[in-house]
């Protein structure tokens, strides 16, 4: 009777395990996957809008009634400056931390001058700090702070006819994402 | 000898136990079978707390384990149903008649995905607004291989078949009522 009690809670322990391991690790792994897709072919802090094919192999996602753009954040070296030039439609930007949450998002009716600047910048880890504080970067529209080295930003702007997807990727990718220079 | 050998031998079996229960219940509440963090609407279900900064770990771990990134639900809220209204699961060879009432939003989106490719083929969606909307903002979409009069969402040739609403910038009663909110039937037809 003991034995069989004692490889019963064994095997829901390691069930318990396997499935908190599952649950909290591979999250990581896949967003991991899409962000080392993007930079291995198109490098970090590089705005890239992405063709059909691209958007699924990256993204895994593909839609056509997206056009959509995105840049692998790395701030390790300092804050990343976003330029976005987005045409008169319905668009929105999500900015994904590490472990895919998304911490940012933004669409078109929330800005009103088109092309915008939106900073990514990495919080300080510390809980104390004695240096003196960093001059503010770039001036953007808008500022995000993230605890992680690393995310992605990815843009989609609506496609409201097919026949509209070149003007649309055309303007896209006037778009810039660049380290931000800070003074 | 005999009790050593059969301790040796229960090795294997716990493993397999417990890494089988394990990956097993991680999935049934991942896929959102079990446990309250995905919600039902008829045949709908989504994932609430998707693209929140109070995101939990079982529909932070839904969306990757599609390939997919999550849309906060500010943005997008984003209904998948794998069976039709009477619990029936959904099958390409058959015609699907989605009709009803929907959600208010900005614009919305009905795709037939195969599970295995995320590739949405022209035809696979229609959207709202090239969609024939009844004044009471009801809507009908035929689903089916063949071509049909009206909404027409064309089914892959695949034998697995899932249906996704995307509601765009959706009324704050959506995202405060995910289960109430007026969603489509979705009604069987004729199978060839």
């Amino acid at each position: 009777m003991k034995k069989r009690l004692f490889w019963i809670l064994a095997v829901a322990l390691l069930a318990l395990s396997v499935h908190l391991s599952y649950v909290l690790f591979v999250p990581n792994l896949d967003m991991n996957r899409i962000m080392a897709a993007a930079s291995e072919s198109h490098g970090t802090n590089r705005f890239l809008v992405l063709d059909e094919k691209e958007a699924t192999g990256i993204l895994g996602q593909q839609s056509l009634a997206f056009v959509q753009g995105i840049c692998v954040l790395d701030l390790k070296s300092g804050p990343v400056l976003v330029t976005l030039d987005t045409p008169a439609s319905y668009w929105m930007v999500n900015i994904y931390s590490r472990k895919g949450d998304n911490i940012y998002s933004l669409n078109d009716r929330q800005v009103s001058e088109v092309p915008f600047s939106v900073i990514v910048e990495r919080k300080k880890a510390s809980l104390f700090s004695f240096d003196a504080p960093e001059t503010p970067p770039e001036d953007a529209a808008f500022r995000v702070s993230t605890g992680d080295g690393s995310g992605l930003f990815v843009v989609r702007v609506f496609v409201q006819d097919p026949a509209y997807r070149k003007r649309i990727t055309r303007t896209l990718e006037r778009s810039t994402c660049r380290a931000a220079e800070v003074s | 000898m005999r009790p050593k050998f059969r301790g040796i031998a229960a090795i294997p079996l716990f493993l397999i136990a417990g890494i089988g229960t394990g990956l097993a219940t991680a999935s049934q509440v991942i896929e959102g079978n079990v446990g309250r963090f995905a919600v039902n609407n008829g045949p709908w279900r989504t994932w609430p707390s998707a693209g929140s900064p109070n995101i939990d770990p079982y529909t932070r771990g839904h969306f990757p384990a599609y390939a997919r990134l999550a849309m906060s639900t500010f943005e997008a809220v984003e209904y998948i149903a794998t069976s039709d209204s009477e619990g029936g699961g959904l099958d390409p060879s058959c015609n699907y008649v989605i009709q009803g009432a929907i959600a208010p939003a900005r614009w919305w989106r009905i795709t037939a995905r195969q599970n295995d490719s995320p590739e949405i083929a022209a035809g696979e969606s229609v959207l709202s607004q090239t969609a024939l909307v009844e004044p009471n903002n009801h809507i009908r979409v035929i689903a089916s291989r063949d071509p049909q009069p009206g909404n027409w969402l064309k089914l892959p040739k695949q034998s697995y078949l899932e249906f996704t609403l995307t509601l765009f910038s959706p009324a704050s009663s959506v995202k405060s009522g995910h289960a109430a909110v007026p969603l489509p039937k979705i009604v069987k037809e004729a199978c060839s």
